[in-house]
């Protein structure tokens, strides 16, 4: 074999690990895109099913500190109502009376 | 170029190309990681945001039911008060009324009979009360008879009557029994919790915030 081929076919073999590497090369980059779509796809998953029950008994926790209140606003009225009418009580009963009494000729 | 020289070409074009499908490969990943997260945050946030309209419709509707039934149980307390003043004046009424011979019962009898007279048509009357109310009438008849005609501008004619089934007061009868005028004590109780409870509620309830 002349020299000439020698080198050539060495040309040809260093052009056939180049492939083979850059082959191997794709595959890598496919693998780290697929990785990649995976996790992806995870922390979408992650996310919608994300525990909200912090979130969920914080709310509550206002909404029911919302009915105390109202509560408590209530039963003042409903003390004050009954206070100021045991108070007028004798007074209303008084104009009853009168009312009834009263003739109109 | 050399054989010595295209083989080194060759390496160095092949690390090239290689280090350029790495560097985009990472960077598409980089790209799809980042965008993910991005939705994530908006899913989150979509899902915190619907939780709190759930929330808020809930909320809404709890609060506007303990208002209503607040309300009711206002009213049923300003309803139960009103009963407890008319209750108390009844009792009192009677208390007032039970003696037929004191002044006050005359003075009332007198009163009702007089009105119950002007509010009738025709001038012969017939008056219903009870025993002891009845023997009193009969007994001031000629009394009570001059106070309506004055009154009335008319000369009445009075019969009185028996009935047991007053306790105070007096029902009176047009002669043909066809008309009637309801002067008891529960029928005056009556027409002024219609007319007056107006006026006891906002007497009973004055002052309250």
């Amino acid at each position: 074999m002349s020299k000439e081929i020698e080198e050539l076919m060495t040309i040809v073999e260093q052009e056939k690990v180049a492939e083979n590497a850059i082959e191997q090369a794709r595959r890598n980059s496919e693998e780290t895109i697929k990785t990649a779509k995976e996790n992806a796809n995870k922390i979408i998953m992650e996310a919608k099913s994300v525990d909200s029950e912090e979130s969920q008994h914080e709310m509550n926790k206002e909404s029911e500190e919302k009915k105390r209140r109202l509560q408590e606003e209530h039963k003042r009225k409903l003390d004050s109502l009954n206070k100021c009418a045991e108070t007028n009580l004798e007074q209303a009963v008084k104009k009853i009376i009168e009312d009834v009494m009263k003739v109109t000729i | 170029m050399s054989i010595t020289n295209f083989a080194t070409h060759i390496e160095k074009e092949t690390k090239s190309e290689i280090e350029e499908i790495r560097r985009k490969a990472e960077n598409e990943a980089n790209q799809i990681v980042e965008e993910s997260k991005k939705k994530a945050q908006d899913i989150i946030k979509e899902q915190k945001h619907k939780m709190a309209q759930e929330k808020f419709i809930r909320e809404r509707s709890e609060l506007a039911i303990i208002r209503m039934k607040q309300n009711t149980e206002l009213v049923k307390t300003k309803s139960e008060w009103l009963d407890r003043a008319f209750d108390e004046a009844q009792k009192k009424l009677f208390e007032l009324l039970k003696d037929t011979n004191s002044p006050t019962y005359k003075k009332f009898l007198n009163d009702i009979i007089v009105e119950g007279i002007v509010s009738m048509k025709g001038s012969k009357l017939i008056i219903q009360s009870d025993q002891k109310t009845n023997d009193l009438l009969k007994k001031n008849s000629a009394t009570i008879t001059k106070s309506a005609s004055k009154v009335k501008g008319d000369h009445i004619d009075l019969k009185f009557e028996q009935n047991p089934g007053i306790r105070i007061g007096v029902i009176i009868q047009s002669d043909d029994k066809r008309q009637y005028y309801n002067n008891t004590l529960e029928a005056r109780l009556t027409g002024t919790r219609e007319s007056f409870s107006g006026d006891v509620y906002t007497l009973l309830f004055e002052g309250v915030d």
